[in-house]
């Protein structure tokens, strides 16, 4: 009986290797993979030449030093894959990137295809306009041009947004965020929708910040997470843990601190975008409850 | 009665609806047949339609699948050169992009797709056959949000159909990894021309369509519906097919033609009646469509095809026409048999209707004749009363008349006596005489005496006999009667008078000339009448003298009998017009009181009207009048009673 018993057992965890294993292929390979991005404001962006920073950036350095402890590993080989809003999905899919700490959002689409990890930052998505522009609200937007960034879920939000019935704007997609924000900058977009902290972070880079702010309705809240592949349980149990831990014992409050509050290289300049209701929520019960089960205040 | 009515009231009612049920029965039932039949025809003819469709489209959707899936496996070979994978891994030598770009043209050449190309992860064209069109393809170009790039990097194969993201060309883009080891390095993809698939339509002979995987319709045989949406695009695809620059941001509005795509999962057809707007037998133009849809194999691609179903429709409805005759037919032999039953019927009621008015007419004629017996009868009575009230009017008449005459012979008695007076005296002298003669015995005397005495007794009989004989009662009896000799008597009576007045008297009348035909005791008492008067009137006259005449006519009367005309014509003292009038009117009296009654002349003209004569006066123009009586002559036959005649006046 206790031999069958092993035997399943056995054959169980053969069958989660077979499916997909990234604890197994980290310790096989002796490397990881982890995507990020390069201008996704202060959760991740690139410093350049192959370097890269962010909030997302340095709680992923800390789960996959907790990973590497767990395996029991000396020495761990981090390549970084930079990714972008499109290819991010299939790459964790296609096994390219192994981990993904950019912005990306928790919705029950993405999770047809891919896994995330317990929330670590609640985004609300917000336009941000030309300070003399104006526009104050949803409704204000009607006959203007709105910029986005390609292969997010800004526009589809600000569609739906109740307010928005009824408005008629043009869209303009940017390729990435930085390209979105200089079609606000250059005057060719009226309004830029997107994740608050990318909008926040972009105006704490622009030449004159006091030229732009953050205005109206709050169009939608959308959990960002840490995505990993779909089905490993052990991958996903042992990024959870050490989240978990990173919150418990403070070290994600620091973090947050550090690139929302503080100087931030390159420029040195700050965000300054207070921890949230939302975000602090998060972290105190923390789940990876998708976007559509955050209520729109 | 009133219940009686309101029951034939409620009875006809009751037989109006049954008939008018009956009437919208045999309509609907026509309707109805019609309309089976016409839905039975159109199942059959669609089932044909269908049968036929559904092989054209099996025909169609495997030559399309053929055209487009020859070159579904040339991306996964791509990576099998060398040169493509030391790209992925080098790509800035453009020594080597030349080459691959080199390859790769020659292969589009050789397999006659739009392009093939090769992107990095990044789904940045790194090279491509393509090298001049603005396209997808173009090398340097980002397809990172094209969703057959992203389905290769996610280790799957990505096929789709999309515009070119510059041109206007549209294509099914098929893409595969490339694969280093167990990393995706990168994509190959192909673009395949679909205009070949164009050339097909042809062989289908109806409207038909492609759809894709988003229900938009990307080739057509109808150029209009190019383009537009099968299903209503929530937002998420709307904002979708716009990221993916899927149609090249054009819009794509709604199919013209509503269609409800109800997917059979097993045999992957879809089936949709398109229903006339209205009804079917009153639409205008529009016949409904069939529309017939079927999945291509593996490329979540929709073949529509909507066959119009006139031909089909037209068939219904010749077939349904062709109930309705039927049925009218059957509806007009009900009919037919119905009319004949309701003559029938009507016959038998005008033959109990006529049989009816017969019995009363009988019934009738039989109350008439009772009421013309009744009638008869009563007038029977009446008469028999009538006769009655003559006879006692004639009794009554009768009465007067004698009670004139006895008048008269009053008035004449004192004449009469003075006649008689004379005789007596003679009498009484004479027998006093011969008593006498027979004492003294002188008795030769006495027979002279005696005999003088009977002859005075004689003429004493003759004086009293015509007063006896006028003071007879007499009957209405009408007899040949001779004027002369009524004249005669009536002078008679009066002879003393007339010659105490010293009255001439002319007497014209020849016994045996003038016979008229009446009573000569009533012609007598006239007569004596009219001398009576004639004598009055001239008593105080100059000159006195009473001229009599009679005489016979024949043909004088007025319907052509003999007449017989007697005047009495005096000299005394006559009458003034406005007396003319009153003469006949009874108690009318110019005479002094005690004198007459006044009833003489109206008595008279009665007597005379009585024989179907006339009495009449005429003033005199030298002074006296002329009463003048005419007569019915001799012969002239009496009609047979007065009564009857009444009684034959009354039945007319």
């Amino acid at each position: 009986m206790k031999r069958f018993l092993t035997l399943a057992a056995a054959f169980m965890a053969l069958g989660v290797a077979h499916a997909d294993d990234t604890l197994k292929k980290i310790k096989d390979s002796g490397s990881v993979t982890m995507g990020t991005r390069e201008s996704s404001g202060a959760l991740a962006y690139t410093l350049g030449d192959g370097k890269y920073a962010g909030f997302h950036y340095d709680v992923c350095g800390n789960v996959l030093a907790d990973v590497q402890k767990q395996l029991g590993m000396a020495k761990l080989d981090i390549k970084y894959q930079p990714v972008t809003s499109q290819n991010r999905i299939p790459l964790v899919q296609n096994g390219t990137v192994d981990i993904e700490c950019g912005s990306t959002t928790n919705n029950a689409t993405r999770q047809k295809d891919v896994a995330f990890a317990v929330t670590t930052y609640v985004e609300e998505v917000r336009i941000a306009v030309k300070a003399s522009s104006g526009i104050n609200s949803v409704a204000d937007l009607t006959g203007k041009t709105v910029a986005t960034t390609t292969g997010t879920t800004s526009v589809q939000t600000l569609r739906k947004h109740k307010r928005a019935e009824g408005v008629q704007f043009a869209e303009l997609f940017g390729k990435d965020h930085a390209d979105s924000f200089l079609l606000l900058e250059s005057g060719r977009a009226d309004a830029f929708v997107m994740d608050g902290q990318i909008l926040a972070g972009n105006i704490s880079k622009a030449k004159t910040p006091a030229a732009y702010k953050i205005v109206g309705e709050t169009l939608s809240v959308e959990p960002i997470a840490i995505m990993i592949r779909k089905d490993d349980p052990a991958f996903k149990k042992a990024v959870d843990d050490s989240i978990k831990a990173q919150i418990k014992n403070g070290t994600i409050a620091k973090l947050y601190d550090k690139w929302f509050m503080q100087p931030i290289p390159p420029a040195n300049t700050v965000v300054g975008l207070p921890l949230s209701a939302a975000t602090k929520t998060a972290w105190e019960s923390p789940n990876d409850k998708p976007m559509e089960e955050y209520a729109v205040k | 009665m009133d219940a009686a009515a309101t029951g034939a009231r409620r009875r006809s009612w009751r037989r109006f609806l049954l008939r008018s049920a009956v009437v919208v029965a045999v309509v609907l039932a026509t309707i109805a047949g019609a309309w089976t039949t016409f839905l039975l025809s159109e199942r059959q003819g669609i089932a044909a339609q269908r049968r036929e469709s559904a092989h054209k489209l099996d025909l169609f959707a495997s030559a399309a699948e053929a055209m487009v899936k020859r070159l579904e496996h040339v991306p996964p070979t791509v990576q099998l050169n060398p040169e493509v994978q030391r790209l992925l891994h080098d790509p800035t030598s453009p020594r080597r992009v030349k080459s691959v770009n080199e390859y790769l043209r020659h292969l589009n050449a050789y397999l006659g797709s739009l392009s093939v190309y090769i992107m990095n992860d990044r789904g940045i064209v790194l090279a491509s056959s393509n090298s001049d069109q603005p396209d997808d393809g173009l090398v340097g170009e980002d397809l990172s949000f094209r969703p057959y790039f992203l389905e290769a990097l996610s280790g799957r194969v990505g096929r789709h159909f999309a515009i070119g993201i510059n041109g206007n060309q549209p294509g099914y883009f098929v893409s595969h990894p490339i694969h280093d080891g167990a990393h995706v390095v990168g994509v190959a993809a192909i673009k395949i021309s679909l205009e070949p698939i164009n050339q097909l339509w042809e062989t289908l002979g109806a409207p038909a369509l492609l759809a894709d995987t988003n229900q938009v319709v990307i080739l057509s045989s109808h150029p209009k519906w190019r383009y537009t949406s099968l299903v209503e695009q929530p937002l998420e695809r709307r904002v979708d097919l716009q990221l993916t620059r899927m149609y090249n941001n054009r819009r794509t509005p709604r199919f013209p033609i509503a269609v409800t795509l109800s997917v059979d999962d097993d045999s992957q057809v879809v089936e949709t009646m398109l229903r006339p707007t209205g009804s079917a037998l009153f639409r205008s133009g529009d016949d409904g469509t069939l529309v017939l849809g079927r999945t291509i194999n593996g490329m979540d691609w929709r073949l529509m095809i909507f066959s119009d179903l006139r031909a089909v429709r037209n068939q219904a409805l010749l077939s349904s026409g062709a109930a309705v005759l039927v049925a009218v037919m059957l509806v007009l032999i009900g009919l037919f048999f119905a009319q004949r039953r309701r003559i029938a019927r009507q016959q038998r009621l005008a033959k109990a209707l006529l049989e009816r008015a017969n019995a009363e007419l009988e019934k009738n004629v039989a109350e008439r004749t009772r009421d013309l017996t009744n009638a008869n009868r009563r007038l029977r009575d009446e008469v028999a009363e009538r006769v009655i009230a003559e006879h006692n009017l004639r009794a009554t008449q009768d009465e007067l008349v004698q009670a004139a005459k006895m008048a008269t012979l009053g008035q004449i008695a004192t004449g009469i006596t003075h006649e008689l007076t004379q005789p007596l005296g003679a009498i009484r002298t004479l027998s006093g005489n011969a008593v006498e003669f027979m004492r003294r015995g002188e008795l030769e005397e006495v027979p002279g005496n005696l005999s003088i005495i009977a002859r005075l007794a004689d003429q004493m009989g003759s004086i009293i006999q015509p007063l006896k004989r006028f003071a007879r009662k007499s009957r209405l009896a009408p007899a040949p009667a001779d004027v002369a000799h009524a004249v005669a008597n009536a002078l008679f009576l009066y002879h003393l008078r007339l010659r105490e007045e010293a009255v001439t008297v002319v007497n014209r009348c020849v016994p045996g000339e003038a016979i008229a035909w009446c009573d000569p005791n009533r012609l007598e008492q006239v007569l004596t009448n009219l001398i009576g008067n004639a004598i009055d009137a001239m008593v105080d006259a100059p000159v006195k003298v009473l001229t009599l005449e009679a005489m016979a006519h024949d043909a004088a009367g007025p319907e052509g009998q003999s007449q017989v005309r007697i005047d009495v014509v005096d000299t005394g003292c006559g009458f003034g017009e406005g007396t003319a009038a009153q003469l006949f009117e009874p108690f009318y009296t110019t005479k002094g009181s005690g004198s007459g009654l006044g009833l003489g002349l109206t008595i008279s003209r009665d007597i005379v009207r009585e024989f179907r004569g006339e009495l009449f006066a005429v003033a005199q123009p030298g002074g006296g009048a002329r009463f003048t009586v005419t007569l019915p002559g001799d012969r002239t036959p009496v009609p047979a009673g007065a009564g009857v005649r009444i009684a034959e006046e009354e039945s007319t």
